[in-house]
């Protein structure tokens, strides 16, 4: 009997001429709580995902309980005890609780489905672990938090022993979070072994007993959660020395210059996303709104470009009104936007990266001729090129593909086009979301200098030590409204996590 | 006969071949394989039947041809779609054109003629009605049942909103999305039979004349469920019936403009619910493991 | 850089499997397929008689091809070409038939007339996809079906020559000064095959040159994007159908002036250059120059099968199959790229 639970020996996986896992070694004992950090695009995922049987590695081996297996698909993996919690959940948001858990296991006979027998399995496994829930209930109605749980309980109920969790704290509020450990600790006592994919290191000194770090598809390095800080852990991520510090000046802000006033939007369903919110963002302030995903705030953001019909209320820049506009007077009143899911909407993946650094001024900067109708291609490639230059866009060549950059770059030619727009406003939504450590701090700080020269800038985060970092004052979204907000220096983590999920705070 | 059962027996023939090939359309779809060519494996389906049940005499054979022939073509749509992940609306395009050059080609190699084949031994019917109509009828019923109360239908219902989740908890994605489409050929090639040898008893040159993408709209009218496409074939059934009502007894109405009404009609129906209408979430998107 | 290559080639390596495959049925039918082809590439190419066939069957596919491929570029299947060619053919015979005056019925006149026929037939199946979500796809072919029965209509009843009593469906020719003129001595190409090729020079422009194009393509690509960037994309998705449908209208009216039916509409005379015009876009990898060469390449096709049909006695109908081939393993392509890895794949193992 090895005394490791799981071992994974040089593992290694192409994709194409990607390579994501480079001879990585693993070992966890029994009992263990293991974290797995590393950047985006380290190999974190890929190596789970081996794990689960999603895809075979091209060398090594995996050892669970000193027996070499071979996991040739997530069935495969299911009987041998491993079950994971994806980030992004793998449930079908039509279908019931029920249905989702007995999907590929479904019981009954002659190829009928028999649902009672199922409903009986799911409230079974259910109080074995004390995890409530309604066999019935549509995915889609279920809170993120429950749907996680419904996740968690899919794989006890195919007999996990050893869990895999991916990013499982990034969609929760931080009360849902101590929930969550809670449920860990129970299920460390109950004898399983857990996995756990992050990039949030507060969370890995919590809760983990070792870390293991991953660095561009290599093994680099392992160590005991108490040896380890913060720094000395990203510092092994990102192979040279990280120093969480951002240059801040200290600014005095000015009048008021975007102004929302008793806002309402409604969702795509034609319910109400954000009901009578008012908030006003100063020159040279960065006001932050905090709060889970699906409080509002993506309405909010849409409401704000134009992109959303207003139902009610008005929203000012400079004193003039631009609600109701559509999205290109707004974009030239002011506003410019860094949008929160930068594949659907922040850029066309297709058009080489210098159309990109002019979409939205194409037509107007970029445009000559009779009536600007033909586009001026001498400087739109000039001003790329100088753009590329000045945002450190790398590759630095303008007419290649906006997708063949990474992610961090291409983060960095939307926020490059966005401050090169003549504008007021900056609204950023999750703007560093998916964008490695090292292009993290050159966006915030690229934020920080737009304070400098006194424009009104909206940050809008799910991290909240990204709000925490950046804002001179923080408010709360909170079922469409602005629970609370308050100055940075009053703030607290505990105080906005209450708020966050819809708490009141004492006096 | 009064005229309320004239509308209603006709609307039960026009409707019969829309139905069905809406039903297995909503099939396809609800696994998420978008199917345009529908049209042309109706066609094929229609050739076939006739073109057996000219050599063998018996049209049953000729039925079972047709649906094979139906199914065969939904095959070659699969692998494009599933397998080499191709864009599934120019393969279903390209399908259409398929049937349609390949049966114009063989009705000149086969009878030298073009334009229609020679008469064929007809399915029996029973009065007005043939008995291939009842049977459609009860599979419209009887795939609604299958989706929703089969274990294979829950995983096609999955595999259509989430294949990856689906992939994960060890769902076969392509076998089962082979499955949806092949059934839409088959039930296709059903429709064509009916068309051909149950109604008729000859294939004529583009025979379908649009019913395969009638039945498309049906679906989506229907919201992606059987019974809906049974409903909504019927309605469009009643479009057909009407038709043909007003080219008998609206003489004075130029009958091309009552011919186009069913086409209209449809646009018309169409303009109406979607929006409402929401389709698997997965519907025409090709499945990869991703690659992260 | 692999894969650019690959993507210049699968057009080249579809139309060779097609024939290939097309080679096989013909030896199926007891035919000599060396002997075969040999008629078609002399019906095709040899003398100035066959290829003025030749672009005469290539122009409407020209005009065609770019309607779908300038629609395609937008992000949307314009399947309705058969239809836009009808109403342009239609506009073309109601104004060059029946008004006398040749200040209203003249070359420029006609031109914008049809244009605005097919603008508005296809900007009718856009606007319901841009303000109704209704699929292009079904909207097009419905349309194409309301097209024939408008077109038998209209030649049965008010475009009718002769009156209600008229002895065919078709209308009277066309004003001699509408007509287009002959190109080449003796054949019937015409002017029409000149404006085709501009046509495809200003779809290049507008859409590599022109704010117009770069938005267009914009909403092709990534319409929520291009929504968030200020453009409007219900106006764009109608200008691109409609565009697209001015493109497909003027080959209808090339059919009608330019002296291929006689200097008339006649009855069928649009034939299938709308479905047509799907497998010259996607050989022609959707764009224009891509376009012209396919259509002129499925041109000699067709006036090659009338030859190879005399003479060898193959049915011209296996040209039909030779597209039908040629789209599907386009819309296949990736067959090509996983047959090349492997292939590659295997050889670096080894």
């Amino acid at each position: 009997m090895s005394e490791y639970m799981l071992q994974m020996s040089a593992i290694s996986k192409s994709f194409g001429d990607v390579l994501a896992n480079d001879n990585i070694d693993l070992a966890v004992k029994k009992g263990e709580v293991r974290a797995i950090v590393g950047e985006n695009g380290a190999g974190k995922s890929t190596l789970m995902k081996i794990l689960n049987g999603l895809y075979p590695p091209d060398s090594g081996t995996i050892f669970v309980n000193g027996e070499e297996v071979s996991i040739a698909t997530p069935g495969a993996a299911a009987r041998l005890g491993i079950g994971m919690v994806y980030q992004h959940f793998m449930l079908v948001p039509t279908l019931s609780v029920a249905e989702n858990m007995i999907l590929g296991v479904e019981p009954g006979r002659y190829g009928m489905l028999d649902m009672n027998a199922a409903r009986d399995q799911v409230n079974r496994t259910s109080n074995q672990y004390g995890l409530k829930i309604d066999p019935d209930a549509k995915v889609s109605s279920l809170s993120v938090g429950m749907q996680q749980r419904v996740e968690i309980l899919k794989i006890l109920f195919k007999g996990a022993r050893i869990l895999v969790f991916d990013e499982p704290t990034a969609v929760l509020t931080p009360q849902e979070v101590k929930e969550l450990y809670k449920i860990i600790r129970k299920l460390i006592d109950d004898g399983k072994t857990i996995l756990f994919i992050t990039h949030k290191l507060n969370e890995v000194l919590e809760i983990a007993d070792m870390i293991t770090v991953l660095r561009q598809g290599k093994y680099a390095g392992e160590l005991a959660v108490a040896d380890a800080t913060k720094e000395k852990i990203a510092t092994m991520m990102v192979g040279r020395t990280v120093l969480f510090d951002l240059k801040k000046i200290p600014v005095k802000p000015g009048d008021a210059v975007l102004e929302i006033k008793n806002l309402f939007v409604n969702s795509d369903k034609g319910l109400p996303a954000v009901e009578n919110l008012s908030l006003s963002v100063r020159a040279g302030e960065i006001v932050g709104i905090a709060g889970v995903d699906g409080n509002g705030q993506t309405e909010l953001v849409e409401a704000l470009n134009g992109l959303r019909k207003i139902e009610n209320g008005k929203i000012l820049i400079d004193g003039k009104t631009i609600s109701g506009k559509r999205p290109r007077a707004i974009c030239e009143a002011g506003i410019s936007h860094i949008p929160e899911d930068r594949h659907k909407r922040a850029a066309v993946g297709q058009f080489p990266v210098a159309y990109n650094l002019v979409l939205g001024v194409h037509y107007s900067r970029y445009a000559k001729g009779f009536r600007k109708l033909l586009l001026d291609f001498a400087a739109i490639f000039g001003d790329a090129e100088k753009n590329c230059k000045k945002y450190d866009i790398r590759p630095a060549r303008p007419e290649k593909s906006f997708f063949k950059l990474s992610g961090g770059n291409q983060q960095k030619v939307v926020v490059a086009r966005e401050l090169e727009k003549e504008h007021r406003v900056m609204i950023a939504s999750q703007p560093t979301r998916g964008v490695d450590i090292g292009a993290i701090e050159a966006i915030h700080n690229m934020l920080l200098e737009e304070k400098a020269q006194m424009k009104a800038i909206l940050v809008v985060s799910a991290e909240l030590s990204e709000i925490m970092n950046l804002s001179d004052r923080i408010a709360v979204m909170y079922e469409g409204q602005i629970i609370g907000i308050m100055d940075r220096k009053d703030a607290t983590e505990e105080k906005i996590g209450i708020l966050m999920t819809g708490g009141k705070l004492n006096a | 006969m009064n005229i309320l059962s004239i509308i209603f027996f006709q609307t039960l023939r026009s409707g019969a071949p829309l139905c069905i090939t809406a039903a297995g359309a909503t099939c396809s779809e609800l696994t998420g394989v978008t199917n345009i060519g529908l049209e042309g494996m109706m066609l094929i389906g229609a050739f076939a039947s006739a073109v057996i049940s000219y050599y063998t005499g018996n049209p049953w054979i000729g039925l079972a041809a047709g649906m094979c022939a139906g199914g065969i073509l939904a095959w070659l749509h699969g692998l494009i779609s599933i397998r080499y992940q191709g864009n599934q609306i120019v393969s279903g395009v390209a399908i259409n054109l398929f049937a349609l050059g390949f049966t114009d080609f063989m009705l000149r190699v086969l009878f030298n003629q073009s334009g229609s084949s020679p008469q064929v031994a007809k399915l029996p019917s029973w009065g007005a009605v043939s008995p291939l109509l009842v049977i459609i009828y009860l599979l419209c019923i009887g795939t609604h049942f299958f989706v929703y109360k089969t274990k294979l239908g829950l995983r096609m219902r999955a595999v259509g909103e989430h294949p990856l989740a689906a992939d994960t908890v060890g769902v076969n994605v392509a076998r089962v999305r082979y499955f949806g489409v092949i059934i839409s050929g088959v039930f296709a090639g059903m429709a064509g039979a009916y068309l051909s040898i149950a109604t008729l008893s000859q294939f004529a040159k583009g025979m379908t004349a649009g019913r395969g993408f009638i039945a498309l709209a049906a679906m989506i009218f229907g919201k992606w469920t059987p019974l809906g496409a049974l409903g909504a074939g019927l309605l469009f059934g009643l479009f057909s019936a009407l038709e043909v009502l007003g080219q008998q007894y609206l003489t004075a109405v130029p009958g091309q403009f009552i011919q186009m009404l069913p086409y209209i009609l449809t646009i018309l129906a169409l303009a109406g619910v979607v929006g409402r209408a929401v389709a698997p979430a997965a519907d025409g998107v090709p499945y990869t493991k991703s690659e992260d | 850089m692999r894969k650019e290559i690959l993507s210049f080639f699968v057009p080249v390596i579809a139309v060779a499997t097609a024939l290939i495959v097309c080679a096989i049925i013909i030896v199926f039918m007891g035919k000599d397929p060396l002997q075969a082809y040999f008629y078609l590439l002399q019906g095709a190419f040899w003398g100035k008689s066959a290829i003025a066939q030749t672009l005469i069957q290539a122009t409407p596919l020209i005009y065609t091809g770019l309607a779908v491929a300038f629609a395609f570029r937008a992000g949307l299947f314009n399947i309705g070409a058969h239809g836009q060619v009808i109403m342009g053919g239609l506009a073309a015979a109601a104004l060059g038939a029946f008004v006398m005056n040749p200040l209203v019925n003249n070359v420029l006149f006609m031109i914008l007339l049809v244009c605005a026929a097919g603008f508005i037939f296809a900007a009718i199946a856009g606007w319901l996809k841009a303000r109704l979500g209704v699929h292009e796809v079904i909207s097009t072919i419905m349309l194409n079906y309301v097209a024939v029965n408008m077109e038998n209509y209209m030649l049965n009843y008010p475009l009718k020559e002769g009156g209600l009593r008229g002895p065919s469906p078709q209308s009277p020719p066309v004003m001699e000064w509408v007509q287009y003129l002959n190109i080449l001595e003796g054949t019937n190409l015409n002017f029409g095959f000149i404006i085709a090729i501009i046509c495809a020079v200003v779809a290049w422009f507008i859409l590599n040159k022109s704010v117009t194009g770069y938005e267009i393509k914009a909403v092709g690509y990534n319409a929520p994007a291009a929504e968030n960037s200020g453009i409007n994309i219900q106006w764009r998705i109608i200008l691109a159908m409609g565009i697209s449908g001015s493109f497909a209208a003027l080959a209808g009216a090339e059919r009608v002036l330019g002296g291929i039916g006689q200097d008339r509409y006649l009855s069928g005379l649009m034939a299938d250059y709308g479905f047509d015009g799907i497998a010259v876009a996607l050989l022609g990898k959707n764009h224009p120059f891509g376009v012209v060469i396919a259509a002129i390449l499925f041109g000699a096709l067709r006036a090659g099968a009338m030859r190879m049909q005399f003479m060898a006695n193959v049915p011209s109908q296996v040209i039909i199959i030779v597209q039908a081939i040629i789209i599907v393993l386009i819309a296949a392509e990736n067959i090509f790229r996983f047959a090349l890895e492997r292939f590659f794949h295997e050889k670096a193992e080894a």
